[in-house]
């Protein structure tokens, strides 16, 4: 990609190509990073790297953190946290692997049973942060606890296979042109992300709720009810993943869930740098495969100490990106923004409270 | 007028004080004398730049370099909030600068600093010893322990008078209070008056700054008045009554207006019953069961003082909050605390707060303009970005944007800009009634002027225009009748008829009774 760009320089005139590169580094860091990883590593390792099975295995193993990164961009859209996604994944890998393994029930009606258990929780994050107007962060933590011990209590914390039929492996091994067809399936949801985000009034919607959400309901918006839908949508991909999830480990462990966050949030918040600056589908996935090429390669070297690899690069990645998104002077998405305290005019004291508005008034009581 | 009262020296004295802004000269020329043991009223109405003066005695603004300020007869230099404290200058301003969450004793450490001992250990017993008795001195029993949040307004206004005297370090010798009732309800500021009048009787100087005339008149010993940067005089209280001091402040008699003043009914009015706007006993935290008629096509205008009720008027109408009343758009009753409703209703609200409550600072402007209605561009699954952009920059080349700014993000426009794109988002989804608060505040002359000019057109396409607004002129320039709030009530109604200028205005807000 950067050949291609020095290329066309000659043929150019003016400082378009100048633009275009500054551009792809400040909107395309992560692909410039995964280019240039990719290009090292087929280098470096050229027998083991460019492999159909290395590159399937990236593609693989990104699908669940890549399908919670999805589902918790929606509610982070409108300026709120889900943190309960680890917890939700565990409940939906349960639910499938649970009645599948000690009832003998349809595993399809089991799928739907485990996306709707999940929905009803993310109903119920959405109640507590909309209507009991509890903090999002709050509340959504203290969901990922209650999951947990539901979740614990049920496996009595052993692991456990799930009688899975081969026809329910397939759903999730099967391959079309050698792409695994998990694959796929978060294709597809990146699809669906884009296209709300982007091109529907909800999608609008969400990113006026992030940014002001005052203001949007003031212009008509129904701010709360989208909220709560978010919630409820993510909850819902989570359900999805963890079916996708048992269909391909077709074991369950009560911890794996939970280790998942940390991963999808790093994603997603290195994703709001990405091809837009704020929060976005593409964006999200791009810096997900990015991360997931630069990890797999340092493994490739470095086998034994793999363990450490992961974090280490996704925490130097993250704090990388979004250190150099927030210093270019770009205004930053509302849910990134650290307050700054106004200077006032109060000169013996420089803290002080907000003045009465009429505003306050609505904010109390409406 | 009175230079000084009998027996006592000045504490501070000004002298040919100036103060030039780029394009403004805030202060003009300024001698004032606040002496010991006296509370001396500064008033003035907007922009006759008692702010500013305040502003130059705490540090805040450095004044034109002739004019000089003494404290006790000697020369001082108050470029510095550290400088004006060290001159013995105490201030206590609006917001209070508390910390609602703190109990008492850490709110007055934050001015003051913790009576320490050994290790930088803080003594929590002589601490709260300290601050209950400096606020014993102000005749109040205050634990030290509560948390500033549960305490009355009135209370906390006197724990912060009590931290800005905080005898520790330098000794206070004057104490100015800037506002400190305007967002206090008639009695809690009642309550305190007496430790004021305290401050006063230990021989301190008070400046006391308000626009609540009848405070200013019932604790104040002499009153200076500022009217245009310009000091009109200074007074001793016994020589002044309201309606003297109105029309010393804005410079005409408001007996003028007294004939215009009349009730709401008299005002002759072309509405056709039961259209447009109507509110019947609206009230809220400062409304008194108010009635409103806008008719399609009329633009009224409201002001009044801080606490009128203005400022919570459009958002009671909108339904920001709830509210008590019934408010009905050509008859349909309006829903309260639904905005989404109140808008279905044909009612659309510019609020006043800008950055907080109309803009969205990471959208770019068109989609700004268009967040209130999307359904133009909506079909066959996807938004068209073509005619949407389309249809914005129609409405941006209408209100005199460039068609250009559309792609930017809202946050990098300036206030004149944003107020327009607002203003679009309103006027697109042509409202029957269109309510706009404040639609002057921060903007640039040119603005302005197309803000009138919008307005007027609406009117004449028949949206009901409700402007409510402090700043006179807009009303002058744009009303058909105007109503000034007074506590809650329409104190009086004017029609466009009878040409009101823009200082009678001011008059009426101001003036009581006549």
């Amino acid at each position: 990609m950067d050949d291609d760009l020095s290329a066309r320089t000659h043929d150019w005139s003016g400082s378009a190509p100048v633009r275009i590169l500054s551009l792809t580094f400040r909107r395309g860091s992560a692909i410039i990073l995964a280019v240039v990883f990719a290009v090292c590593f087929a280098v470096i390792e050229p027998g083991t790297f460019f492999t159909m099975t290395s590159l399937q295995l990236i593609l693989s193993q990104q699908v669940v953190v890549g399908m919670l990164a999805l589902g918790v961009l929606l509610p982070l859209v409108t300026g709120n946290f889900d943190l309960s996604i680890g917890g939700l994944l565990s409940l939906s890998q349960f639910i499938v692997s649970w009645m599948s393994a000690n009832t003998g029930t349809n595993l399809v009606l089991v799928s739907v049973i485990a996306v709707g258990a999940c929905a009803m929780v993310g109903w119920i994050n959405g109640f507590v942060v909309v209507r009991l107007r509890v903090n999002s962060f709050i509340a959504t933590l203290a969901m990922s606890e209650i999951l947990s011990a539901f979740v614990l209590f049920g496996s009595s914390n052993t692991e456990f296979s799930a009688r899975l039929s081969p026809a329910f492996i397939s759903f999730g091994q099967y391959q079309i042109l050698g792409i695994p067809i998990d694959v796929l399936y978060l294709l597809i949801l990146a699809v669906i992300a884009w296209y709300v985000l982007e091109h529907t009034p909800a999608g609008r919607y969400l990113y006026a709720t992030g940014g002001n959400a005052e203001a949007a309901r003031l212009a008509g918006v129904n701010t709360a009810r989208l909220v709560w839908t978010t919630f409820v949508a993510s909850a819902a991909v989570c359900g999805v993943a963890g079916v996708i999830l048992v269909s391909s480990l077709s074991s369950f462990s009560a911890s794996y869930g939970q280790a998942q966050i940390f991963p999808v949030f790093a994603a997603v918040f290195f994703g709001a740098t990405q091809i837009k600056s704020r929060p976005n589908a593409w964006g999200t996935l791009v810096a997900l495969y990015a991360l997931a090429i630069g990890v797999q390669g340092i493994e490739l070297k470095t086998a034994a100490a793999s363990y450490w690899v992961t974090p280490l690069f996704d925490g130097l990645a993250l704090l990388i990106a979004v250190a150099l998104a927030s210093r270019r002077g770009t205004v930053p998405f509302a849910a990134f923004r650290r307050r700054r305290t106004e200077a006032r005019q109060t000169p013996a004291v420089g803290i002080g409270d907000e003045p009465v508005e009429a505003t306050d008034i609505g904010r109390r009581e409406g | 007028m009175s230079q000084h009262p009998a027996g006592q020296a000045a504490l501070l004295e000004v002298r040919d004080l100036s103060k030039t802004f780029p394009g403004q000269r805030a202060l003009d020329g300024v001698r004032v004398n606040i002496s010991r043991g006296e509370i001396h009223g500064l008033v003035g109405h907007n922009g006759s730049g008692k702010s500013t003066l305040v502003k130059i005695l705490s540090g805040f603004h450095e004044p034109d370099p002739e004019g000089r300020i003494l404290i006790d007869g000697l020369p001082a230099r108050l470029g510095s909030a550290d400088a004006a404290h060290r001159a013995g200058l105490r201030f206590v301003h609006q917001d209070l600068a508390l910390v609602n969450d703190l109990p008492v004793a850490d709110n007055f450490a934050l001015g003051t600093g913790f009576v320490t001992g050994k290790g930088g250990r803080i003594r929590w017993s002589r601490q709260r010893r300290h601050v209950e008795s400096a606020i014993g001195q102000l005749g109040h029993r205050i634990s030290a322990t509560s948390p500033v949040g549960s305490l009355s307004p009135a209370e906390r206004t006197i724990v912060a008078v009590a931290r800005a005297l905080d005898p520790r370090g330098t000794p206070p010798r004057m104490l100015v209070l800037d506002e400190v009732t305007a967002a206090l309800p008639a009695a809690e500021a009642e309550r305190i008056f007496q430790p004021i009048r305290s401050v006063r009787d230990r021989g301190l100087a008070v400046l006391y700054i308000s626009h609540h005339l009848d405070e200013v008149l019932e604790i104040c010993d002499r009153i200076t008045v500022l009217r245009l940067g310009q000091v009109v005089g200074t007074y001793d209280r016994p020589v002044l009554t309201r309606g003297r001091l109105v029309e010393l402040m804005v410079g005409e008699s408001p007996a003028n207006l007294s004939a215009a003043a009349a009730g709401w009914g008299r005002v002759p009015g072309e509405r056709r019953a039961g259209l447009g706007l109507e509110a019947r006993d609206l009230a809220g935290a400062e409304l008194r069961h108010l009635d409103l008629d806008v008719g399609p096509g009329v633009v009224v205008g409201v002001t009044g003082i801080s606490g009128s009720g203005r400022e919570e008027l459009a958002s009671l109408l909108f339904g920001v909050s709830y509210r008590a009343g019934v408010v009905t758009v050509d008859g349909q009753i309006v829903p309260p605390g639904n905005p989404k409703a109140s808008i279905r209703a044909g009612m659309v609200l510019v609020p006043a707060d800008r950055a907080r409550t109309a803009m969205f600072e990471t959208l770019d402007a068109r989609q700004n303009v268009t967040i209130s209605d999307l359904s133009d561009f909506w079909s066959r699954g996807m938004l068209s970005g073509k005619r949407e952009a389309h249809h914005v920059r129609h409405w941006l080349r209408r209100l005199m944007l460039d068609p250009a700014v559309a792609g930017r993000a809202m946050g990098l426009l300036s206030g004149g800009m944003q107020q327009k794109v607002v203003l679009a988002r309103a006027l697109r989804l042509s409202p029957k009634v269109l309510i706009l608060d404040q639609p002057t505040q921060g903007v640039d002359v040119q603005t302005k002027e197309v803000i009138y000019e919008q307005v007027r057109v609406a009117a004449r396409s028949g949206t009901a225009v409700l402007v409510i607004s402090s700043d006179s002129e807009d009303l002058c320039r744009v009303a058909d009748q105007i109503l000034v709030l007074r506590g809650g009530c329409v104190g009086a109604a004017i029609s466009s008829r009878d040409e009101p200028t823009p200082s009678q205005l001011d008059a009426l807000q101001l003036a009581g009774q006549f």
